[in-house]
């Protein structure tokens, strides 16, 4: 126990893992307050899509730059949109848009890499995340993000709901459905640039899904489903920082597989529950 | 009398087919309106155009300056059952949706919703989410929601078909007082006459085009839709 404790503390000695925090943390509370809406309104999908899409932004920006995401943002954010309209559009698949655009992305990060060959390391390391890699800038950009979800959200709460519930009703009622979707959107493929450092390309997505996916299994209202997923996502990223730091396992992986661990819980509190033995 | 809603000359095509063709009819305050019609008349495209949901081909429809219409669509069932709301947020939503910033509902909001729910006959579902629901306690949520907006027309598509029949003269009456002391015009879509003959002051058939415009009484004396009402309200066809 005091080796545990003695590790916990040590964490807070280095630089790289304060920053590591407070990125995870930062981002995580953005991305369950967005991820619920898209959860919500079977958007999830979206996130995955666009963590590809971030794979083959990053190679790009990685030729050209020394700040990949920077290149990597708008590609990404102007990718989100654009499956956004396509799925507006009801005579295209967005599902179908998604995967090919994000297979499209993922192989012009692959022959990329293969062709310039310097960063394949580099670019291996925004697959899985590095905790290594975050910086102070991904700090700012994760502060700024939230900032931005969070009067995004405050603004707008009941209309988000309202269209999240009966986007007709919600239209019809006057509500600016097509204007609110964008910035979902938008904010969307921020999250996904700002979350890959830490998580990885191929594990991002699951920033947005589980910490609703947990929340909802507790049958609550909207309110505090929201709430609560909220906490869950902060609690499991502070908890899947610290056990991969002290375990030396790798960061995106422990923080995912904790949330899977802990929507299987609920889950089967539920599912007893429900059988009438709790 | 002044028009809430009034259609000119309106045309709605869905490619080659033609859904709606030169329709013009108006809506005043206070009006209790049915429209009639068989599968593929054109009777929710009308609504769903009127609503803002489908652009017109041609023609127009010009409403009322700030008028507030409230929607109930046809058997609406978010297809996410576990969607995570109550009924209470549900319906408060009505009141709540066009508000900028967070607030609290006020206690006028919580006074009509407990009002609209207990007129419903589900208030005692509250704190239920609104998935667990049959389709026809959704339905008078969704109704309660609808009343939060404060309409000046209430706009509904077949709104009493997931409803069992001894709910279905409760509804017609709670509109009826709505139009009544409210003065909230309805126009809605309904293959049910039978059960709202009794309460409706006029009716729209529509076969792409308005066939009839008249009161109730003046349709089912109507040689040329007899058929319609032998089929669909035929004891009403008996008294006359």
């Amino acid at each position: 126990m005091m080796v545990f404790i003695e590790r916990f503390l040590l964490i807070f000695s280095f630089s790289f893992m304060i920053r590591a925090l407070l990125v995870g943390l930062l981002t995580a509370v953005s991305s369950s307050m967005v991820g619920t809406f898209l959860v919500l309104k079977r958007y999830s999908m979206i996130g995955h899509g666009l963590a590809h899409v971030a794979f083959g932004a990053v190679a790009v920006g990685l030729l050209f730059s020394t700040s990949p995401l920077l290149i990597a943002l708008p590609l990404v954010v102007g990718t989100s949109v654009l499956i956004l309209k396509l799925n507006e559009k009801a005579d295209v698949h967005a599902d179908a848009a998604i995967g090919v655009m994000a297979t499209t992305a993922m192989a012009l990060g692959t022959l990329l890499a293969s062709i310039d060959g310097g960063f394949t390391t580099v670019l291996n390391s925004y697959l899985f995340g590095s905790i290594l890699t975050v910086q102070w800038l991904d700090l700012g950009l994760a502060l700024i993000l939230l900032l931005g979800v969070m009067g995004f959200v405050g603004y707008y709460y009941h209309s988000l709901f309202s269209l999240t519930y009966d986007p007709t009703f919600a239209h019809v009622s006057g509500v600016p459905v097509k204007r609110l979707n964008l910035w979902l959107a938008i904010f969307t493929g921020v999250i996904v640039v700002v979350g890959i450092r830490l998580l990885g390309t191929i594990l991002i997505s699951s920033f947005i899904i589980f910490p609703t996916l947990i929340s909802m299994q507790l049958k609550k209202g909207f309110k505090s489903t929201y709430i609560i997923a909220s906490i869950i996502a902060l609690l499991t990223v502070f908890f899947g920082i610290v056990f991969s730091f002290i375990y030396d396992f790798p960061t995106g992986s422990t923080i995912v597989l904790l949330n899977a661990v802990v929507f299987m819980v609920f889950f089967i509190i539920q599912a007893l529950k429900k059988r009438g033995s709790l | 009398m002044s028009n809430l809603i009034t259609i000119q000359d309106l045309t709605v095509k869905y490619e080659s087919f033609t859904a709606l063709k030169a329709v013009d009819f108006s809506l005043s305050k206070g009006e209790f309106v049915a429209i009639l019609g068989q599968n593929g008349s054109g009777k929710t495209t009308l609504i769903q155009t009127i609503l803002g949901l489908k652009e017109p081909t041609s023609g127009t429809i010009t409403l009322k300056e700030g008028l507030r219409m409230g929607y109930l669509p046809q058997h609406y069932h978010n297809p996410d059952k576990h969607f995570p709301a109550t009924v209470e947020e549900v319906v408060l939503s009505g009141a709540l949706l066009g508000q900028k910033g967070y607030k609290k509902p006020l206690k006028d909001h919580k006074f009509f919703m407990e009002k609209h729910l207990e007129d419903l006959g589900i208030s005692h579902l509250r704190h239920r989410l609104i998935g667990t629901l049959s389709g026809g306690q959704q339905q008078r949520a969704l109704l309660a929601r609808a009343l939060m907006t404060e309409p000046d027309v209430l706009i509904m598509d077949e709104p009493t078909s997931a409803l069992d029949p001894s709910m279905r003269d409760t509804f017609f009456e709670l509109l009826t007082h709505l139009n009544h002391h409210h003065q909230v015009a309805i126009l809605l879509i309904t293959h049910d006459i039978g059960v709202a003959s009794d309460y409706l002051k006029r009716v729209i058939y529509l076969d792409q085009k308005v066939l009839f415009d008249g009161t109730f009484e003046a349709f089912c004396e109507n040689d040329e839709l007899s058929p319609y009402v032998h089929t669909h309200a035929p004891h009403k066809e008996a008294v006359k």
